[in-house]
């Protein structure tokens, strides 16, 4: 480590992966300069600059994943839910984010308002638009990607894969 | 550096990685499984001491270590763990052959604890047992006043080694001012370049992970019927926001998880709320600080608990020179909607539907009490959905689309736990809820 280069956390027992298959159990320490990955072949060291948090995503038995782009390659972290929010968090104070949305944390997705509004029945986009907030192309966009995903009909009706997404994701 | 501050953390965290060895060791030699109880880190003088342990009958087993790493470790056997352990090993004949037993378990059970402290640390730490022959030893005081313990006593990690009946023993550790200054300026193995101290990384991110698991536990815990979630978003327009049971429950929740010492939360506007923390426990927690810790509980409440998607956006810290951390939380419109309405809300809607009305018509053909439709306009003029000007009543276009959501969205009856608020049920099945995952096997996460 560089002389002025100031440890903030250190993290045991994580698991990182880059293809969600492989899981290496790893130290992750946070700096003011880098993060540095411990694996069984010793530490590697990568800029904070070139490491971005796109998401946390939950998984089965209590477990969570944090999604990260580091050198542009898609990396996964995963553990124990309360250890990867933790590191989620404290994370997010140093490094940049992915999301759109400078200094806020968006619990929330377009897509599954949509897919809401048309569960309830409220199907043109004119009318989608004021209940969720969107822009009107976002909304179009979202319609046709339903479509062509056979998630609704072309008239908007939710079709049985889409009920069973609204079910399975506790949606409603 | 601030020795005071440091003291309680590095106890904890040396008593922590030590004592979950020395407990393997004990169950590795009995061949019985040994849990350890929570640590209790805590001033001990030699009285309570032998309070705490019940001096008779007891055997204790004391070991010091040194080089770069010092400290002082000591065991007390209660007779009957001294006698459970003794049947293990080797049934011994007298009470002296059980005391040199138990002298043989301690100093393993120390070596393993000041071996996984010298891994920890990657530094050489030699164990001793110190010289108490020439002191008049007659009780735990004489015994902690030989050990250099004054009479006001020291800083003491505790646990218990035990079975589920009994305890096999009890692991006391301290180390004295000297031996906290010595541990703080150990570098750690590890960093390629150059090596961290361990007072840098203190309990930092540890206490994070503490207050995480508290979240945790109340967000698997708490279950929020639709009946209160209605309550709260309509309470925010009829001004009795203030008494709100979910309002409440959420200030709680965020001060037990140690979010911070006072928690409160306001209705700012239509589905945009405001959340103060004073004391603000989490934004100094981790160097870089930790706020986005007080953003996720919240959100993950409101989604995974009300199914309310949410932004959260700090826009105070205290980190930042602010009095209090202060969030603005903006709920999803379509969400909240999927719970506002009532059966009275749709009634009026429907009449609505048809044109303007004025408020006496609307009285009349609604066949509700006065108060009440005063009381279902007064929520939805305050979300948009009607518009009134004096006695007149017209619905919005929001308004009509929402009515179209709301016939579909107004949920059916619901079986609600009058006690779903109750804080100490919610703590209750925490611990059971823990309780009962001890018990299962643990598994690496990718095999589940």
């Amino acid at each position: 480590m560089a002389e002025q280069e100031k440890l903030l956390f250190k993290v045991e027992n994580v698991y990182f992966s880059t293809n969600f298959k492989d899981w290496k159990k790893i130290v992750l320490a946070s700096t003011d300069l880098n993060v540095w990955i411990k694996t069984d072949k010793g530490w590697k060291k990568i800029p904070n600059e070139h490491v971005s948090i796109s998401e946390i995503k939950d998984a089965a038995g209590g477990n969570s994943i944090l999604v990260m782009v580091i050198d542009n390659t898609k990396t996964f972290i995963g553990g124990k839910k309360p250890k990867v929010y933790s590191l989620y968090n404290a994370l997010m104070s140093v490094l940049p984010t992915a999301s759109d949305t400078v200094g806020a944390i968006k619990f929330t997705d377009a897509k599954r308002l949509v897919l809401k509004a048309l569960y309830h029945g409220v199907r043109r986009p004119e009318n989608i638009m004021p209940l969720v907030k969107r822009d009107y192309d976002e909304i179009v966009s979202i319609l046709e990607e339903f479509k062509r995903e056979g998630i609704c009909t072309e008239a908007g009706i939710l079709t049985e894969k889409g009920k069973l997404i609204m079910m399975e994701e506790g949606y409603k | 550096m601030n020795l005071s501050s440091f003291a309680k953390d590095a106890l904890r965290e040396v008593g922590n990685i030590g004592s979950s060895h020395s407990a393997s060791s004990l169950s590795d030699m009995l061949s019985a499984k040994v849990s350890i109880t929570p640590p209790v880190i805590d001033v001990i003088a030699g009285k309570d001491m032998a309070e705490k342990v019940g001096e008779e009958g007891v055997i204790v087993s004391v070991y010091t270590f040194g080089d770069a790493i010092t400290g002082t470790l000591l065991f007390f056997f209660p007779i009957k763990g001294a006698l459970k352990v003794g049947q293990c090993i080797g049934n011994p004949g007298s009470v002296s052959e059980l005391d040199g037993m138990l002298q043989e378990v301690g100093r393993k059970m120390a070596g393993s604890f000041v071996k996984a402290i010298s891994d920890f640390f990657g530094v050489k730490v030699k164990i001793s047992s110190p010289d108490l022959s020439a002191g008049r030893i007659r009780s735990i005081p004489d015994l902690l006043a030989a050990l250099g313990v004054n009479k006001e006593g020291v800083l003491f990690f505790s646990t218990s080694l035990q079975d589920s009946d009994f305890t096999y023993c009890h692991l006391y550790f301290y180390l004295n001012e000297e031996d906290i200054r010595r541990i703080m300026n150990v570098e750690l193995q590890g960093f390629e370049e150059e090596p961290l101290n361990f007072s840098e990384l203190l309990g930092s991110f540890e206490k994070l992970f503490e207050v995480e698991e508290r979240v945790n536990d109340f967000l698997e815990s708490i279950t929020v019927p639709v009946a209160a979630r209605r309550a709260f978003l309509r309470s925010s327009a009829t001004g009795v926001f203030e008494d709100d049971r979910l309002r409440l429950l959420i200030e709680n929740m965020l001060m037990r998880a140690g979010i911070g010492e006072k928690v409160s939360l306001q209705s700012k506007a239509p589905l945009t709320y405001r959340l103060r923390v004073e004391g603000c426990h989490v934004c100094a927690m981790v160097p870089g600080g930790a706020c986005h810790t007080t953003s996720t509980a919240v959100g993950r409440f409101f989604m995974e608990n009300l199914k309310i998607g949410v932004t959260i956006r700090e826009v105070e810290c205290r980190n930042a020179g602010g009095a209090a951390c202060v969030y603005e939380i903006t709920l999803e419109q379509i969400d909240a909607f999927s719970v506002l309405p009532t059966a009275s809300d749709i009634v009026l809607l429907n009449l609505l539907e048809k044109g303007t009305m004025q408020l006496q018509e609307i009285v009349q053909k609604s066949d509700l009490p006065k108060e009440e439709v005063n009381e279902a306009l007064k929520v939805l003029e305050y979300y948009g959905i009607v518009q009134r000007a004096a006695t007149e009543v017209k619905m919005t276009p929001l308004g009509e689309v929402f009515l179209t959501f709301a016939r579909n969205a107004y949920p059916a009856k619901e079986e609600v736990q009058e006690d779903w608020d109750d804080m100490a049920k919610i703590e209750e099945r925490i611990k059971s809820r823990k309780e009962s995952m001890q018990e299962s096997e643990e598994k690496p996460p990718w095999e589940i």
